[in-house]
């Protein structure tokens, strides 16, 4: 704790610490890619309304899908998606020793996202499935989330991230507080906002076990939840399942909607 | 003169995922040039076998966040054609319109923030700010309108919500699609005409490169043609979208975790351009007026002028999209469920046309509605090879200039196409050309 | 009793007739087989005939989310949004829902009267329906019968071609002038039967309750249950909150934002330091059922569930309360035969709270900004610093008390206040770094203000120690609050007897009160004592866990009081310490730690059983919760 708040000192950029120090120093922020859809990223650009007020407290200094600079340092990387050839584990470790702050940005870098799900078979029988004789020519990984190789400050959960998380996280940052993650189920949020159980529409829904954050996004949508931001602490999966089950799926599927985003908590990771 | 070169550009900037640009020349004589996929292999097959049908566009929608709303609508018709799920006009006319605001989203996204920049002689967008602020202005407020339609019409414009096979699990309201018409007629077609106006005065610096190819889009009768259409090849005509094996022909390279593509030719194009080329005379004539402003005449061989054909396309589904929720208004908007209720179980193909060119899916399910196998083909991997091929004739044009040059062209070269990586080592089915 | 006759034809007039007058709020649909309250727009969406709605009219008084203040960070200051008073009337309310806004009515009364949810409650007009028992009601059982009337000004009885409109009040009867509507002419149907039963009074019910904290239903019941809170979320009476502040992307301005809470969820009782308070989630459904049907009861007499079957009727995993009591009627009482609920006459008291003009409802959450004195680093983790309310005003809070500090953009925290009532002009907190509140609070310097609400709590009773010796025992950051008693006492020195200090911690380094600690061991008629679990080399003193401290002691065992306060941990060890020197209960008082989230008694974050640590504690007398489960 006392490590991180050191940091934070360094990088706030409070009213107390700029009428210190009489300057407001841009906090230095990059932006960086593993394996995944890039959404998250897309995110960050699609950010219309609030783009040009971010750009007041940070610069960016290394965002490969949007310039060209490279940087040496950097007081917070986002970093999206999982990581999943021997190249990853490198290049992760080296924006790590780079980065004050590292934050985990969607459900590939902070669980592992969709692609974890290839984690529940053994690796070389789907090489053999994909690449046929070809199974050695490109190295691969399990679909590892960041925390499995280095240590992460900060999620920002959900496939994609939503841009409000990633402001409260960001302007968090910026005032030098820790951001809160919520440890509650999705069911709270939907039910904050009265939406009609999925449940009661004859559909199936992973809301009950599934981390809140979102707002209840996709069930307020009329789509169920599909576990997107990950699984609460210490979720009750036997009683989700029987809940499943209970709703008409067999308990084959009932298990495989539940791995569809969290194959990694859930099966720990095979290789 | 330089007759040796060599070139290694690790992880292309401004593109979306990660690709090398590879050149070697040797004495003159050109061995290498080529656009390396470095990009992790996804295995989304094997994510996708024994999986429900309501999952298959949520997954393949993860495939790629750019393209989400692409596959996802690719997924539908190909669920829906292999599952025998009818669904409405209604259904048809807000798919529509979530394609124009997608297409309009991402060609905006390329033409201003990662293209123009090159124009401008500058390495990302972020200078333009203060430069030119009406600029990036107008452009986020047309990314911001085009993502809106996604937003009240499907929940969000990455990996949207409530669009599924069938239908729509919530429909937008009148109100709602009253505001987005008004919104698109206010501000998108004033932001449009400006950014065409900046871009003509930038023209002066697109490369005049030519490379003639053959041209592959979607094409239809009545429309021009994104969400639906017959297979379409400047070169021999129009196939339905069930031969999509044989217009693509899909084939493994070793620098390349993509797979390349051919049809009649050693390669060919699509995107764009390659819809401008075959489907110019679809266009709504505000979209011609601008295309006639660029100097954009079909046919058209130049693959930079991919960034302006995105631009000309965008006034064609603002336009539309106005169109489109006109009509929906007039008829009120009937509220329906999705039809998920399949009357059969076999296979089904689904041909799109998203931003990057023509999207293909193909899946077969077994008899409880799960999907035995898979196959996607992704633009970005159909102009993998037309890359290649550009790249080997364009050296030789520009191997006397300083090497930096030389890099920096080739650079715009692979943006030009809009790359997108993420979808392109999706890996689904694979098969091995021997 | 006059009854009228409202024909289903002319329902839509009715509507009219109220909308003219008032805002008029109703149940219609929503979604597929769902049901909400929503403010009436066309008459013809109003559903009458409807089994339950998702929330009751609570979420108009006790909003779902609610902006309590609004600041500005440059300013370091706030303001609060206006809160409107609905002023309306809600149309088509069942007897439980009434009953139990009612209930909230008491709750929020209770103690100190909210403003917020008074103001918003106040001048509403209810018109009640009633309804047809399905598989999920049981409201009968408590009380509740469909035609139950209390707390309405009309009430529609549904009957053959219509309604029968009973005039309840003076109000009511105002609302109806110039709707000229025929008297009904026959007697009312009686209402349908009850599917669902509990099957004894809650003057029963709090006896078997009384015994039932170990029945394995609750383990049972946990097996099945994900705790994602929906019981919580839906239930009538529930009105736990939290509180969080946002700030605008600028970070120029920000909320203060509440929004309902779930005891069922794992993060509710989860305090700064990371311990959950009830960890599993048998202990959370257990605290559930006894909120409902006991704790709150023994106050009031009153069931606090009223029926609605909300709670089982939304439950994904079909966990039943009426299954869950029942089991524990059964279990305590195998040999009892199936009774007939008594009716009681409900709620007199929460009445009276509502409408008692003597009862000022207060703003309860709005800070007064205070200034930082001076600021003094005591570890590497830990500041005093030394705040001054405005004007110079005395905090007038007791030793043992605590304050909210509230710093606009991280929130609220509760801290002990550490200095001693005899200390004039300012107070002291004592601060250690453990959250994103303290982490903000360590960079501020003196100049800089901080909100402050409070004092809270209870504190120390000095008269119980007055003439008698005074037992200190402090772990760790304990010894802040407990600083406030020594130095009270010190101040004071001839009215008690001996002073003993027992101080803990883990390392020499984190020894807090450095030039005080000096002086205490100086002093002469003070006892002080202090070990560390780890020393460094120049450590000379003792090395241990505080209850090696305990044994060496000469104590009066008949007038030595022992006040205790540390991490939760410690509390066990130190007991049994205490105890094998048999040292008398009855002569210990602890200082509990738990999320005291509002501070006022409401958002019920801090509850042990039936207790709020922040009125009835953080001081305990430890006799009085030596029984409870959830307390040590």
């Amino acid at each position: 704790m006392s490590a991180k708040t050191a940091q934070f000192i360094t990088i706030r950029l409070s009213r107390a610490s700029r009428r210190r120090s009489k300057m407001s120093k841009k906090a230095r922020v990059a932006i960086f890619d593993f394996t995944g859809c890039e959404g998250c990223e897309l995110n960050h650009l699609n950010f219309e309304a609030q783009l040009l007020d971010i750009l007041e407290h940070v610069e960016i200094v290394e965002w490969r899908e949007a310039m060209d600079e490279k940087a040496d340092g950097y007081d917070i990387a986002f970093v999206e998606g999982s990581l999943s050839t021997p190249d990853c584990i490198t290049r992760i470790h080296k924006i790590r020793r780079k980065a004050k702050f590292l934050v985990a940005v969607g459900a590939c870098a902070v669980i592992g996202g969709v692609n974890a799900m290839k984690n529940t078979r053994p690796s070389e029988e789907i090489r053999e499935e994909v690449y046929g004789k070809d199974k050695y020519l490109f190295p691969s990984l399990p679909a590892l989330p960041l925390s499995a190789v280095v240590k992460v400050d900060f999620n920002v959960r959900g496939c994609p991230m939503t841009q409000i998380e990633f402001l409260k996280v960001f302007t968090a940052l910026v005032m030098g507080k820790m951001p809160v993650e919520p440890d509650h189920s999705v069911c709270v949020e939907c039910k904050l906002k009265e939406n009609e159980c999925v449940y009661d529409k004859g559909m199936i829904c992973l809301g009950p076990v599934t981390r809140a954050g979102c707002d209840a996004h996709c069930p307020s949508f009329g789509q169920y939840c599909y576990g997107c931001r990950g699984l609460v602490s210490e979720p009750n999966l036997k009683a989700m399942e029987e809940i499943l089950v209970n709703h008409g799926l067999s308990m084959d599927e009932a298990h495989k909607r539940l791995l569809l985003f969290n194959a990694n908590q859930i099966e720990g990771v095979t290789s | 003169m330089s007759q040796n070169l060599e070139i290694k550009v690790k992880h292309l900037t401004r593109v979306e995922g990660h690709g090398n640009i590879v050149v070697n020349m040797l004495e003159g004589v050109l061995e290498k040039a080529q656009l390396d996929i470095v990009e992790a292999p996804r295995y989304f097959e094997a994510m996708l076998k024994g999986r429900s049908f309501h999952e298959a566009a949520i997954i393949t929608s993860r495939i790629c966040g750019i393209c989400s709303l692409g596959h996802q609508m690719t997924s539908f018709k190909t669920t829906e054609e292999a599952l025998g799920l009818e669904i409405s006009e209604q259904t048809i006319a807000l798919r529509k319109i979530l394609i124009h605001g997608a297409t309009i989203q991402s060609n905006i996204l390329h033409s201003l923030f990662l293209a123009a920049p090159d124009f401008l002689k500058v390495g990302s967008v972020f200078p333009l700010i203060g430069t030119h602020p009406e600029v990036v202005k107008a452009a986020l407020r047309m990314k911001g309108l085009a993502n809106d339609i996604s937003s009240v019409i499907a929940g969000r414009a990455v990996h949207p919500i409530s669009c599924v096979p069938g239908g729509f699990t919530k429909l937008p309201d009148a109100a709602q699609l009253a505001e987005l018409k008004g919104r698109l007629e206010k501000e998108m077609i004033p932001d449009l005409t400006f950014a065409a106006e900046v871009l003509t005065s930038l023209a002066s610096e697109i490369p005049g490169f030519t490379r003639d190819t053959e041209y592959i889009s979607l094409r239809s009768d009545d429309d021009y043609a994104l969400y639906d259409g017959d297979i379409c090849s400047s070169d021999t005509g129009r196939v339905p979208d069930s031969e999509y094996r044989s217009m693509t022909n899909e084939f493994i390279v070793p620098h390349s975790t993509a797979k390349h593509s051919r049809a009649n030719r050693s390669s060919f194009m699509v995107g764009a351009l390659a819809r401008w080329n075959n489907n110019h005379d679809r266009l709504c004539p505000e979209a011609m007026a601008v295309a006639e402003k660029l100097g954009l005449k079909a046919p058209c061989t130049n693959p930079f002028m991919n960034t302006i054909a995105q631009v000309v396309e965008s006034v064609h589904c603002a336009i539309d999209a106005i169109r489109l929720i006109d009509s929906l208004l007039t008829k009120g908007i009937k509220p329906e469920l999705p039809n998920q209720k399949p009357t059969r179980y076999g296979s089904g193909v689904g041909a799109t046309e998203v931003p990057r060119g023509i999207l293909y899916h193909e899946y077969a399910y077994d008899r409880q509605g799960r999907i035995m196998s898979a196959n996607c083909v992704i633009p970005t991997s159909q102009n993998l090879a037309n890359i290649d091929d550009d790249m080997k004739k364009i050296v030789p044009e520009i191997c006397d200039r300083p090497k930096k040059e030389i890099i920096h062209g080739l650079e715009m070269l692979v943006r030009a196409y809009d790359p997108c990586i993420s979808c392109s080592v999706h890996m689904l089915d694979v098969e091995f050309v021997e | 009793m006059t009854r009228l006759m409202l024909e289903q034809g002319r329902v839509d007039d009715f509507i009219r007739h109220l909308q003219a007058q008032r805002p008029v709020y109703a149940p219609r649909r929503k979604g597929q087989s769902s049901y909400v309250f929503a403010p009436v727009d066309d008459p013809n969406d109003v559903v009458l005939d409807y089994p339950r709605t998702l929330h009751s009219v609570k979420k108009y008084f006790l909003p779902p989310r609610e902006e309590l203040l609004n600041f500005n960070l440059k300013a370091n200051s706030y303001g609060q949004p206006e809160i409107e008073t609905a002023n309306a009337i809600m149309l088509g309310v069942h007897s439980y829902d009434m009953h139990a806004v009612l209930r909230l009515d008491y709750n929020l009364a209770k103690g100190n009267k909210e403003r917020n949810y008074f103001a918003r409650r106040q001048g509403t007009l209810f018109i009640g329906v009633s309804f047809s028992p399905d598989k999920f009601h049981f409201s009968g059982s408590l009380g509740i019968s469909p035609y139950d009337t209390t707390g309405f000004d009309l009430f529609l009885y549904k009957v053959d071609k219509g309604f029968a409109l009973e005039i309840i009040t003076a109000m009511g009867e105002k609302l109806l002038s110039g709707f000229d509507l025929p008297a009904l002419g026959v007697p009312l149907p009686p209402h349908g039967e009850f599917q669902q039963h509990i099957y004894v009074p809650q003057s029963k019910l709090s006896e078997v309750f009384d015994h039932s904290q170990e029945n394995a239903v609750w383990e049972e019941e946990a097996a099945r249950c994900v705790s994602c809170g929906t019981c919580n979320m839906v239930c009538p009476t529930c009105y736990c909150f939290d509180v969080e502040d946002e700030v605008d992307v600028r970070v120029v301005e920000g909320t203060r934002n509440r929004r309902w809470d779930a005891c069922m969820l794992r993060d509710f009782t989860e305090v700064a330091g990371g311990e959950v308070f009830r960890h599993k989630s048998a202990a959370r459904q257990r605290h559930r059922v006894y909120r409902k049907f006991k704790y709150i009861s023994d106050h009031t007499g009153e069931p606090w569930c009223v029926g609605c079957g909300r709670c089982t009727a939304y439950c994904t995993a079909n966990i039943s309360i009426v299954s869950i009591v029942n089991r524990l009627v059964n279990d305590y009482e195998k040999d009892s035969t199936a009774r007939l609920p008594q009716t009681q006459p409900i709620i007199d008291r929460a009445r009276e709270g509502h409408s008692d003009p003597a009862g000022e409802a207060k703003d309860l959450y709005s800070p007064v900004m205070a200034e930082i004195k001076s600021v003094q680093q005591m570890t590497d983790l830990e500041k005093l610093f030394e705040i001054q309310l405005p004007d110079g005003a005395e905090l007038n809070h007791k030793p043992g008390q605590f304050v909210e500090l509230s710093l606009f953009g991280a929130g609220e925290a509760p801290i002990s206040i550490s200095s001693s009532p005899a200390k004039k002009g300012v107070f002291d907190l004592g601060i250690r770094k453990v959250g994103r509140l303290t982490e903000m609070m360590h960079r501020l310097q003196p100049g800089d203000r901080v909100g402050i609400r409070g004092p809270f709590g209870n504190g120390f009773d000095l008269e119980k120690l007055k003439g008698k010796d005074v037992l200190i025992i402090a772990g760790g950051i304990g010894l802040v609050p407990l600083r406030s008693l020594i130095n009270t006492v010190i101040a004071d020195r001839e009215a008690y007897g001996r002073l003993i200090i027992c101080y803990g911690s883990k390392s020499d380094q984190e020894l807090l009160f450095g030039n005080e600690r000096k002086m205490w061991d100086e002093d002469p008629s003070i006892e002080f004592h202090v070990t560390v679990d780890r020393g460094s080399p120049d450590w000379t003193g003792k090395i241990g866990v505080i209850t090696t401290l305990i044994p060496e002691l000469a104590l009066d065992l008949e007038r030595t009081i022992a006040c205790i306060c540390g991490p939760p941990i410690m509390y066990r060890f130190v007991l049994l310490a205490l105890k094998s020197k048999r040292f008398p209960e009855e002569n210990i008082y602890l200082s509990l730690e738990r999320r005291m989230k509002c501070g006022v008694g409401k958002c019920g974050h801090c509850q042990i059983n039936n207790s709020y640590v922040c009125q009835d504690g953080p001081v305990y007398h430890y006799p009085a919760i030596k029984g409870l489960k959830e307390a040590l």
